[in-house]
């Protein structure tokens, strides 16, 4: 798991270096070289739809998404032990929700390609969120599951 | 005769276009929209979404598919996402003018494009009505084709366009609608493309000289419909609906043309320069473009046998 | 009607889950109260897909990773050691130091929080060693932090351009004179606070210390040059320009100052990624909940409603203004920005109040909601930074907020004063 997960790190990095060549090539053959290249556009905004999925996957592992934590801030430590597995689970619920309704839409689509560049489908930028949903889901459940065990536990 | 709704379930259209509501396609849509309130006595409610509140061409036409929407006012986009085949009716350089344009679209071809619609993405074309015809802007006049070589021209992201202006030697560059005007302004790009509804919208005799009449695509726009909310109408509903959006689409048709003329006036008055080129260069110098694009892409049909379209 | 929309989501908010659920949530939960369960979601992912889809958002992990970079590069020393060459001998003369070196670095960053982060480092340990008290030293650097995001480059009004469909150039362009105005009210409200205090002076002005710091800080402070100059002069679009800033960032800590390795670097890429991501799905879920409310007709009826309220752009500035500053206590500002903006983009273009101008008035209101208790995003970090007690950083901060609000209806009354520099240049 550490090893996938920092694959993931290097492949976030990795397209945020794609994106900043991708927009860079524009300039260079615009300004400088005056020729046509109109895929950087459209492909760099693949990228960026690519970035931004796994950039708020790898958000939800290290659990930074924007939250307004005012009243757990309030009530203090019993807050997480009677609501932390709630708030999971709404999570958790709305993630596989769309990550299950995104699947049809990606097959749906992927006959369609890009206008600039024949060779690449449409249906990418739809499997970056059935990708970016996907890990959630994992992450989201893993804390999750220990909540559970940790209530069976009590039980017995 | 007084047709009587009272056992027809009363029902929503909701239409959304990217388009303000001020465009006489969404005025044409207004119409559309007056006309079935009325004729259904109130059973048929019609609401509108314009200015892109409902997202852009790519969103509604999902959303229509989807049947989340029930009716579209869209431009050509549709033909080229849903019918790659057939996007020759949003190219340029391909069509000598408006009637070759409706022509085409009435004929054959365009009847392949409705079946398709209908069959393979769920969505009725209910018509077509007028914008413009597109022309050039830029900084330094177009007298002939060979005066946009090496020129930066800005280019929506359409494979034919892109295409079509490379082969005539000119820089395409993609920039997205919004950064338009500062792109011409600032001098990103020295040229754009556009009918001159979008040309005065966008106010770009602040921002560029010349106008090129070149008209190398007369642009339309499409109404779609979901087909099973259709066919999900009453026969009489269907009625309204058919011939509300003929009177409306007339009605837009009257009014791009008149606006197109009014406009051509206001830009010339705002200190627009027009230049007419010989539009058969123009055509010439894009055909190795064009034929490319009918051989790999537009297999269903010929040069040819669009340029016999009379 | 509107009631399930509102009340769904604010007990998500409430209970603490994250924002972007929060607004998927309440979209799933009230298309099942419509259509039952289960529901073709496809309209929803395309939604979330398309709202990203843009060009001009490329642009915010550049500007995020610039300012990253700036920060561990030790650009932000230079820039403070020649801002306090320039100020340091007035009254108070540390806190008027962190002021214009927040002025400078707002050229070079796009967010307020990575302002504070930077920028605050440095300052509150210098102006500790000075003998100032340590809870006004964070209050000085909580509020001129919120000129960082006004002052081009900046990542909410990119965000408001993408949201109110406004040209991105324009409205970067138009922040500039404001984040100036921000800086010089800042001033005057330390000299009036300097003078009560009886705050220190610095050591004597020399010409011949500014010409060293500038020196020193050259290269850094030509960013701000690079990014404006560029666009105005054509050479680049605005994203284009935030691309340039990133490489040009990258080049001087890597090469010039050698302050980052390719390692270092490696990180600061994998941050800007997951910092953008985190906002980008705010943004994505907030395109399915808002196309839910249009449809439903709900911004039509919040529009009306407010024309039967006044008609007057004036009034309505103001009620939108206290309304946010409302929103800011308790919504993260991006988000806040993100969520409301279709709502309030009807409001103003029917009260004839233009979006570029008001894109700068709303950016800066949610920026003072920054500082706000109980959610401030500034006054978290600051508190991370500096150890001081949250409690007693608000209350050094509240003060502070009266030159950004005179700064905010000023720029209500007088449209001018934000519209002038785009319609000039562009
Ligand atoms: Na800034
Ligand atoms: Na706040």
């Amino acid at each position: 798991m550490q090893r996938f997960n920092r694959s993931l790190d290097i492949l976030a990095a990795l397209l945020f270096a794609a994106a900043l060549t991708l927009v860079n090539i524009q300039i260079v053959c615009r300004f400088i070289l005056s020729i046509s290249v109109p895929w950087t556009e459209e492909v760099s905004r693949l990228v960026f739809i690519w970035l931004a999925f796994l950039g708020a996957a790898l958000g939800a592992r290290e659990g930074s998404l924007i939250v307004i934590d005012t009243l757990p801030e309030v009530v203090g430590p019993r807050w997480d032990a009677v609501m932390g597995p709630i708030v999971r689970l709404v999570s958790l619920a709305v993630i596989v929700f769309l990550f299950v309704g995104s699947i049809p839409l990606v097959n749906s689509v992927w006959p369609t390609t890009l206008s600039t560049v024949e060779w690449i489908s449409n249906g990418w930028a739809y499997l970056a969120f059935t990708t970016s949903y996907g890990l959630m889901a994992i992450y989201a459940a893993t804390p999750l599951v220990r909540d559970i065990t940790r209530v069976i536990a009590r039980m017995h | 005769p007084a047709l009587s709704f009272a056992q027809d379930k009363k029902v929503t259209i909701r239409i959304a276009s990217a388009f303000e509501q001020t465009t006489d396609m969404m005025q044409a849509a207004k119409r559309f929209a007056d006309l079935v309130k009325e004729r259904s006595q109130d059973n048929i409610e019609v609401k509108l979404f314009a200015g892109g509140q409902m997202g852009g061409e790519k969103d509604i036409v999902e959303a229509l598919k989807l049947g989340e929407l029930e009716m579209g006012v869209l431009g050509t986009y549709p033909i080229v996402s849903l019918t790659p085949k057939y996007s020759f009716f949003d190219a340029p350089f391909v069509f000598r003018d408006k009637e070759h344009v409706y022509k085409a679209w009435s004929g054959k071809l365009g009847d392949e494009v409705r079946d398709n619609f209908k069959k393979n993405h769920g969505i009725r074309a209910i018509g077509m009505m007028g914008r413009g015809y597109r022309h050039i802007t830029s900084n330094t006049p177009i007298n002939s084709v060979d005066d946009l070589k090496g020129m930066k021209i800005r280019m929506g992201q359409s494979k034919p366009f892109i295409d079509a202006f490379s082969a005539t030697g000119a820089v395409v560059v993609p920039i997205a609608l919004p950064e338009l005007f500062t792109s011409l302004k600032l001098g990103v790009v020295s040229a754009s493309d556009g009918p001159f509804d979008q040309i005065a919208s966008f106010k770009l005799q602040e921002a560029q000289k010349y106008i090129a009449l070149t008209g190398h695509l007369y642009a339309t726009s499409l109404w779609l419909m979901n087909d099973r909310f259709y066919e999900g109408l009453s026969a009489k509903q269907k009625e309204v609906v058919n011939q509300a959006a003929k009177e409306a689409l007339a009605y837009g048709d009257e009014l791009a043309a008149a606006s197109e003329k009014a406009l051509g006036e206001k830009l010339q008055q705002a200190g627009m320069q027009f230049t007419k080129p010989d539009y058969a260069a123009f055509m010439a110098k894009a055909k190795p473009a064009a034929d490319k694009l009918f051989s790999e892409q537009w297999s269903v049909t010929t040069a040819d046998e669009i340029a016999n379209i009379r | 009607m509107a009631g399930p929309y509102v009340l769904i989501l604010l007990g998500l908010f409430i209970i603490a889950v994250p924002v972007a659920f929060a607004l998927g949530g309440t979209a799933i939960l009230i298309t099942i109260l419509e259509r039952g369960f289960p529901f073709n979601a496809a309209f929803m992912v395309q939604k979330a897909v398309s709202g990203i889809d843009n060009f001009m958002l490329l642009s915010v992990p550049f500007f995020i990773y610039a300012g990253k970079v700036m920060n561990v590069g030790g650009i932000t020393t230079r820039i403070y050691d020649f801002a306090k060459s320039l100020v340091g001998t007035l009254r108070g003369g540390l806190a008027q130091v962190n002021v214009v070196a927040s002025v400078i670095f707002a050229g070079m960053t796009g967010t307020a929080v990575s302002e504070a982060a930077g920028l605050g480092t440095v300052v509150i340990k210098s102006m500790r060693e000075e003998g100032y008290e340590e809870d006004f030293a964070v209050a000085v650097v909580a509020a001129s932090s919120t000129i960082g995001p006004i002052i081009p480059p900046s990542v909410p009004l990119v965000i408001y351009a993408l949201m109110a469909n406004v040209s991105v150039g324009g409205i970067l362009v138009a922040g500039l004179v404001p984040g100036l105005l921000m800086g010089a009210a800042l001033m005057v409200w330390i000299a009036m606070i300097a003078r009560r205090k009886n705050l220190p002076r610095g050591p004597e002005f020399s010409a011949k210390r500014v010409w060293t710091t500038f020196r020193h800080g050259f290269l850094p402070l030509l960013t701000p040059a690079l990014l404006i100059g560029g666009i105005i002069s054509g050479v680049f679009t605005p994203t284009e320009a935030a691309a340039v800033a990133a490489l040009y960032a990258t080049f001087l800590s890597v090469f010039i100052y050698r302050a980052v390795t390719w390692r270092g670097l490696i990180e600061i890429a994998r941050s800007t990624v997951v910092d953008t991501g985190v906002i980008m799905l705010v943004v994505s879920m907030a395109m399915i909940y808002g196309y839910l409310v249009t449809r439903a007709g709900l911004t039509d009826a919040m529009v009306m409603w407010m024309a039967n309220i006044s008609t007057n752009p004036l009034i309505i500035g103001l009620i939108i203004i206290g309304f946010l500053l409302i929103v800011g206590c308790f919504l993260e500002a991006t988000a806040a920005i993100i969520i409301l903006t279709p709502v309030l983009l009807p409001i103003m273009q029917t009260s004839g109040l233009d979006p570029m101008h008001m894109g700068v008035i709303i950016v800066l209101t949610m920026m003072i909601g920054l500082l706000t208790p109980p959610f401030g995003m500034v006054l978290f970090v600051l508190n991370r930074i500096s150890g001081v007690p949250l409690y007693k950083i608000i209350i050094a901060v509240a003060p502070f907020i009266i030159p950004l609000l005179v700064v905010t209806i000023l720029l209500l009354f007088v449209p001018r004063l934000v519209l002038f520099l785009p319609e000039l240049v562009m």
